[in-house]
């Protein structure tokens, strides 16, 4: 093996300095351009999901009230005293991830031992901070109820010197019926028309990227904790706990889910949080299939009876020194479960069992442009049919990405 | 391996007998139900000769109109006040009504009827029923004592021939028809009337929401085969039309010992009517085939399918598919279509306002805190500009209302104002009742805050829209509504247990309604239809007294002193009634609106070439 590139060496890995498992991975999977542009598109699907209160919205960053009646005058921040506590959280955790990206790239140059320290304490504080931040903002802050009509009150004068976000409107602002802005085409003042309800199509389109993510990834998460619990039980007992567990994994899997939904639905009431919750319940079979393969594996290998030997305690044997090495077919697989929960999110929602009116959902928004059989409006469809088709395309290029990356069989594979 | 016989296979062999023992008895209960349609077809054989015969001697030859041309002077309708004030009617032969279709030119009958109930009804008991659809079903095959003309609104008979109404309005003689039989070919008897309404009143069947209206029926017996004699408590303005409307069930068939298998024969469905239930297949559709042995005018249709598509949109698409024959349509669907080229000369379309035509309402849960106020609710009905919602989301295809009665109808009082769209003067009166703003921009009353839930239908894309607009109309005064919608079934559970703070949700009406039912402090009770507790002692005085009135024009007076006291209480936020929209396939004939009621599709018919089933 050269140590240093020269014009002979054919693969391109063998040019980059040794570098781990991961980093490898990632560098392959992210080579073709599709999935550049993929994981491109999903990362700014997160990002307009985190930010979208100060894209899309009716309420100005700030305005000036004139003085009137006796009351001074007075600048006023209505767009960032309106946030709602989710929206707050969803910072709270963009900016935790930013820290530790920074982190990350502050590190990059350090010896590995130092570095793999140094990002370990900034993760355990910048997580502890995350959390305690949350709770912090969930209980003790209210949303506000603010249907002030901004718009026309800078176009009166009421206030002055307002700064409105890119796309002024909100998800649920409808002007006065007597404008009648009910079903109308694209135009300068609302991109992609209006809606049945006069309400603009483009922020309700953004706004609705909130629901498909949180319903991608809180089902995954919890999927994949259960999954990977029950999976890594199975795998490492055998014996009973694995029939047992198995005979569940089996019951669970006979469970009809979207059923399940729609019945839960119909007594509950409706709750994208149900919905996330039954989506995750049901859905970490798969994994914990996956994990029990690789668990009935690795167990066997020298290393691990290496930590047994060792006196480590089972937690740590089975989560720091199996985990690791199992649980990439998982990850894998949870990708394209990422894909599934959203299109059955848009499923529920198309069939009008999913969020509440008026939050807008992909399914809903595709539900209300109406059928193309009768009384159809394309502009209503087009944004949340091509949002959902390259959402889950994404989903899925990314995943078979790097199942093909990791793919044992694939001589090139990490 | 080894082939040994272990504690596992025996577990398995134990599961495997469990399955069978599991498999034999959904079977014998599927044979239990089908042996007691055996012997129900077999009293249908009995009948059948009789019945034939019955028809022939009638009619002259089966499928032909029963125009009674003879006029022998026994074949006289009378209509008369006897000289003691008592009101006797009769019909020697069931009446045809105005737009029926035997003598038209081209009649033939045959072909199927396609339609769309929307919702599936949960079961088809009668009286226990309480949807809609239900009742729309059950209508074809189950018929009461008196049928109501649908121009001159008059109650005629039916099942009976002819009716007495004593002066006082305290006893009403039914003698009834000899030959009106159910479909299994008994003939309907006084005890068949006498068990359909000791059946109704029965406290354990659940058909509470029946009884307000026969609370004044003192008794009903029996005298001879084919009287009934009806006595009352007090008179009733609705005595005639509710004695006279009940549905009249066979004893043979109904017979039970305990109520709770009345209550629990979802599919049983059997009477006098011209069709009777053939087939229902859960989810998929409901046939109905003419009854062979109907007494009456022949029915048009061999037979009527019932389809269940909730979805306006996908009904207006099977529609136009034409896989059903006619379908009532929203006000965007009809605005889009009646305008293409061609469509109005393709299809029958009818837009028109019944004097039945019910409802769109808000309901307060009046228990609730926060609406106990009156100022409170009229502030509500204040921030709500109903005509620019019936022009925007209607097209104007809508009536607002003062008041639960419809616009058409006599009952209702047209010279009360409605309440005017003010959102100002709503801040004052929510401020007069003691809301302040509060810090999260909601208006807080005692510390509470203004927030509540309003249950809604889901799969209503017009409700919806109008729950939108309303949400938004309400948060500018500081207002947190947050919108629910349910399945209906589970809707209509939590309303029935009072678990609800407001609710969006229409009434069906009627000529003249009777506000018992809804407004009265008593319908509370029981389940009853008073979901929101309207508790208003004048109101309940008025109700009693309107009931009592037998006189039409006093009682017109005193139900719009009702109107005025309910609409000032607001107990409802009353929107609108809404025009009845409908498209019905090109090849149906007779297909127009007649009198009162709107369509009728038992007047409708289908040329013979164009029939499209046998």
């Amino acid at each position: 093996m050269p140590e240093t590139p020269g014009p002979t060496v054919q693969t391109p890995e063998v040019r980059l300095p040794p570098q781990t498992f991961w980093s490898r991975v990632r560098l392959r999977v992210f080579r073709p351009w599709m999935v550049k542009f993929c994981a491109g598109y999903i990362v700014l699907v997160c990002l307009i999901a985190i930010f979208v209160p100060f894209l899309a919205t009716g309420k100005p960053y700030t305005c000036i009230i004139p003085a009137h009646h006796g009351v001074p005058m007075r600048r006023e921040y209505p767009l960032f005293r309106d946030l709602t506590t989710v929206s707050w959280v969803l910072l709270v955790v963009a900016a935790a991830l930013a820290v530790q990206a920074g982190m990350v790239f502050v590190t990059r140059r350090l010896p590995p031992d130092p570095r793999r320290q140094r990002r370990r304490v900034s993760l355990a504080l910048v997580t502890a901070a995350t959390v305690l931040a949350s709770m912090l903002i969930v209980t003790l802050h209210h949303n506000q109820l603010d249907a002030t009509n901004y718009r026309a009150m800078a176009a009166r004068g009421e206030i002055t010197q307002a700064i409105f976000a890119p796309i002024p409107w909100g998800y649920a602002a409808m002007e006065p019926l007597s404008k009648n802005l009910i079903n109308k085409l694209p135009s300068q003042r609302h991109w992609l028309g209006t809606d049945g309800e006069g309400r603009d199509v483009l922020s309700r389109l953004l706004w609705s990227t909130r629901v498909a993510m949180g319903i991608g990834f809180i089902s995954q998460f919890i999927a994949l904790a259960i999954g990977v619990l029950v999976g890594a039980m199975t795998g490492y007992f055998s014996g009973a706990v694995d029939i047992l567990l198995m005979r569940l994994v089996e019951i669970v899997e006979s469970i009809p889910t979207f059923f399940l939904i729609l019945t839960f639905v119909a007594i509950y009431g409706r709750h994208i949080f149900y919905i996330m919750v039954i989506l995750g319940v049901t859905g970490w079979t798969g994994y914990a299939r996956l994990l029990r393969a690789e668990f009935l594996h690795l167990r066997q290998l020298d290393y691990v009876t290496a930590a047994e030997a060792a006196g480590l305690p089972l937690w740590r044997v089975l989560f720091r020194h199996i985990l690791p090495n199992g649980i990439t077919p998982v990850l894998v697989a949870a990708s394209f479960g990422l894909a599934g929960a959203v299109t059955i999110e848009s499923s529920l929602s198309y069939l009008g069992v999913g969020v509440r009116p008026p939050t807008p959902s992909w399914g809903e928004m595709l539900n209300a442009a109406g059928n193309p059989a009768t009384v159809f409006h394309w502009w209503q469809a087009l944004g949340p049919g091509m949002m959902l088709f390259i959402t889950v395309l994404a989903f899925n290029i990314v995943g078979e990405s790097f199942r093909d990356t990791l793919d044992p069989r694939n001589v090139n594979a990490g | 391996m080894n082939n040994r016989f272990t504690v596992k296979d025996f577990l398995y062999m134990l599961l495997l007998v469990a399955a069978l023992v599991l498999l034999g008895l959904i079977l014998g209960s599927l044979n239990y139900q089908t042996g007691q349609l055996v012997s129900l077809r077999k009293q249908i054989t009995a009948g059948n000769q009789l019945q034939l015969e019955a028809i022939s001697r009638l009619h002259g030859v089966v499928g032909e109109a029963p125009a009674s041309t003879r006029r022998a002077p026994s074949q006289v309708n009378i209509r008369e006040t006897l000289a003691n004030g008592d009101r006797y009617v009769c019909y020697p032969n069931p009446p045809l009504f105005p737009g029926s279709p035997y003598k038209l030119p081209g009649y033939a009958p045959g072909g199927w009827l396609v339609q769309n109930l929307g919702t599936e009804p949960h079961s088809l008991i009668p009286f226990v029923t309480r949807s809609a659809t239900g009742n729309e079903v059950q209508a074809e095959v189950l018929e009461s004592l008196l049928a109501r003309n649908p121009v001159t609104l008059h109650w005629v008979p039916w099942l009976s021939r002819s009716y007495l109404v004593a002066k006082n309005g305290l006893k009403i003689t039914f003698k009834l028809r000899r030959r009106a039989r159910f479909s299994n070919g008994d003939p309907v008897l006084a005890s068949d009337v006498v068990f359909s309404f000791n059946t109704m009143m029965n406290p354990h069947v659940n058909d509470a929401q029946n009884w307000p209206y026969y609370s004044d029926v003192k008794s009903c017996v029996a005298a001879g085969k084919r009287t009934v004699i009806f006595t009352f408590k007090e008179p009733y303005f609705k005595a005639l039309e509710e004695v006279g409307g009940f549905s009249i069930l066979p004893q043979k068939v109904y017979q039970f010992t305990k109520a709770s298998q009345y209550n629990t024969r979802s599919r049983l469905l059997v009477g006098s009517g011209p069709y009777v239930l053939y087939r229902w297949a859960a989810g998929q559709q409901m046939v109905l085939k003419k009854n062979p042995r109907y007494w009456g005018p022949p029915p048009v249709f061999n037979r009527i399918v019932f389809r269940f598509i909730e979805n306006p949109q996908s009904a207006l698409a099977t529609y136009l598919r034409g896989e059903i024959d006619s379908d009532g349509v929203e006000p965007s669907q009809w605005r889009k279509y009646t305008v293409e080229p061609g469509f109005t000369a393709r299809n029958h379309c009818y837009k028109y306002l019944t004097s039945s035509a019910g409802f769109l309402y808000v309901g307060w849960n009046l228990k609730k805190p926060m609406f106990q106020d009156r100022r409170t609710r009229v502030a509500l009905a204040m921030l709500v500009n109903v005509p620019a919602l019936i022009k925007t989301f209607l097209y104007g295809m809508a009536v607002p209302i003062t008041g639960p009665f419809n616009p058409l109808s006599p009952q209702n009082d047209r010279k009360i104002k409605p309440i005017p769209y003010d959102p100002a003067a709503a801040k004052i009166l929510l401020h007069k009742a003691g809301w302040r703003m509060g810090p999260n921009g909601v208006l807080v009353q005692n510390g509470r805050e203004f927030k509540f839930s309003l249950l809604i239908p889901s799969q209503q894309p017009l409700i919806q829209k109008i729950c939108v607009y309303l949400q938004r109309q309400w948060a500018t005064a500081g207002i947190d509504c947050r919108i629910s919608p349910e399945e209906f079934s589970i809707m209509i559970r939590r309303l029935n247990h009072r678990q609800f703070t407001a609710t969006l949700l229409g009434w069906t009406g009627s000529i003249e309604m009777d506000p018992y039912q809804i407004f009265d402090s008593r319908s509370y009770l029981d389940e009853g239809s008073n979901a929101g507790d309207f508790d208003n002692a004048e109101a309940d005085k008025l109700i009693a007294q309107g009931r009592r009135e037998i006189n039409t024009a006093r009682r017109m007076r005193i139900w719009h002193h009702l109107q005025r006291v309910i609409y000032g209480q607001q107990p409802y936020l009353f929107l609108f009634t809404s025009d009845s929209l409908s498209f019905i396939q090109q090849r149906f004939r007779n297909t127009k609106p007649v009198g009162k009621f709107g369509l009728n599709p038992a007047n409708w018919y289908v040329p013979l070439k164009q029939q499209r089933y046998p």
